[in-house]
């Protein structure tokens, strides 16, 4: 299966263990991905409280980019970026005013034809059909953050309260995967920049939560919750959770290096965790 | 025009008169309990028209856009969009920001995309902490993802130019500042 990527900004710096791995784990499962040409950023949460016309025509640039090359659809690992997509799509098909505006920012006839897909949906699908280690000891909980699933009518994106399609890939690959209300609640995003004590508190809640009820790891899918939940416990020395890209622990299962699968850019180690939940 | 109900329609298409104060967005709102007015006040000065009352509180800079109010609400209002172009009206109108750092944050951000075309983290967190007056307490933290290769030290350009482009022809649409 051959896809159009958009790697967007932060899976080029603060992500690269996203990107490495989501690379790996595509050579693995006969995944081919080529970057979208010309790409640019996708216009995240600071745009559209400045203007709603901007946050829609830049994502929509992008995938206008898309359907230049002849694609129809898009890989959008970043959650933030594939919400602006989303939105993007909705806006455009929902206002035919906007439209118009948008044709006139881009300077182009945007046919809004693309399909913005995550990689989740398509490891959704492909079943990795060998586990390489014995995971079942592990205690796995998936945390999917904001935007993925939220606005329902927007994203159209597995369950808003209680999303599954992660907690299927991971218990494919044989892990022990814990439920827990905190799925989708809010790690506070941006405020890690702006408002650091709310930060603070949102994502200490969610790993204290994680804590309670036994999780080992948790998975997400969103660079940003990534950072902020990993960086958190980088500060305050605890709960000791590590925190994973989905892709790697598929990558884990394959049995791909930890290099490849960028896990040395983690703060915490997620194979000493392993080696210690497999001592039980 | 100087109806804060309209002025909201105007920029987002959103009717907050169909709020009938059900508090359902305020129950989920994670930042709520810090808010000065929570998102159902909100909604319901907005619909008197206390435009002072909602401008100056605290709420809209401290909304973090999760968007579980806009998936929760029965009547289907986009209130994630409401405070949105709450903020817009403020900027408009010059209201000084409870929260000074969070507009701060939008325009860096806007900036890096008119010079750079995309968000240089490393440039964004260096100068928000500084104006946080945190640099040196996150020196530590910093240094750990630049070892780690979590930060880059300099930005990758991608076409500012063309960002550029479609911020000037935005503007010329909309009028923003």
């Amino acid at each position: 299966m051959n896809y159009p990527f958009y790697p967007g900004c932060s899976m080029h710096s603060s992500a690269k263990d996203y990107l490495e791995s989501f690379k790996a784990i595509a050579r693995y499962s006969g995944v081919e991905l080529e970057e979208v040409k010309g790409w640019t950023c996708c216009a995240p949460t600071a745009v559209h409280g400045i203007s709603p016309l901007l946050s829609i025509a830049i994502p929509a640039s992008n995938l206008a980019e898309v359907e230049k090359d002849g694609k129809d659809c898009v890989v959008v690992p970043c959650a933030a970026c594939f919400s602006r997509f989303k939105y993007a799509i909705h806006e455009i098909a929902e206002n035919k005013e906007t439209a118009e505006k948008v044709n006139e920012c881009i300077s182009c006839e945007f046919k809004n034809s693309v399909n913005v897909i995550h990689p989740l949906e398509i490891y959704d699908k492909i079943k990795p059909d060998f586990v390489i280690k014995e995971l079942s000891k592990v205690n796995a909980v998936c945390y999917y953050g904001c935007l993925l699933t939220r606005p329902p009518k927007v994203k159209q994106f597995d369950d808003c309260e209680n999303p599954q399609s992660m907690d299927n890939i991971l218990r494919q690959l044989g892990l022990n995967v814990l439920d827990w209300s905190f799925k989708t609640d809010c790690c506070g995003a941006t405020f890690n920049l702006s408002n650091k004590d709310v930060y603070m508190r949102l994502t200490g809640k969610i790993l204290e939560e994680a804590k309670n009820v036994g999780a080992d790891i948790i998975a997400v899918a969103c660079p940003l919750c990534q950072v902020n939940l990993d960086s958190y416990q980088f500060q305050q020395k605890e709960p000791n959770i590590p925190v994973v890209y989905f892709s790697q622990l598929i990558g884990l299962a394959y049995g791909i290096n930890r290099k490849e699968l960028g896990l040395h850019r983690q703060f915490i180690d997620v194979e000493e965790v392993i080696e210690k939940c497999l001592k039980r | 025009m100087s109806n804060l109900i309209s002025q909201i329609k105007n920029i987002v298409s959103e009717d907050v008169n169909l709020c009938y104060q059900c508090e359902k967005c305020t129950s989920g709102c994670p930042v709520s309990i810090e808010m000065e007015l929570v998102p159902a006040q909100i909604m319901h000065a907005s619909q008197l028209n206390l435009k002072q009352k909602v401008l100056e509180a605290n709420t809209i800079w401290l909304c973090a856009s999760c968007e579980t109010c806009t998936t929760r609400c029965p009547q289907g209002i986009d209130i994630s969009a409401v405070m949105d172009a709450l903020r817009i009206i403020a900027r408009r109108e010059k209201v000084k920001a409870k929260i000074p750092l969070v507009p701060v944050f939008y325009n860096l951000c806007l900036l890096s995309l008119k010079l750079i075309g995309c968000i240089y983290e490393m440039g964004l967190a260096g100068f928000m902490r500084m104006r946080a007056r945190l640099v040196f307490k996150d020196l530590p933290l910093a240094k750990a993802m630049l070892q780690k290769g979590k930060l880059n030290l300099f930005p990758t350009f991608r076409k500012p130019s063309k960002i550029r482009k479609i911020i000037r022809k935005a503007k010329k649409i909309e009028g923003f500042k």
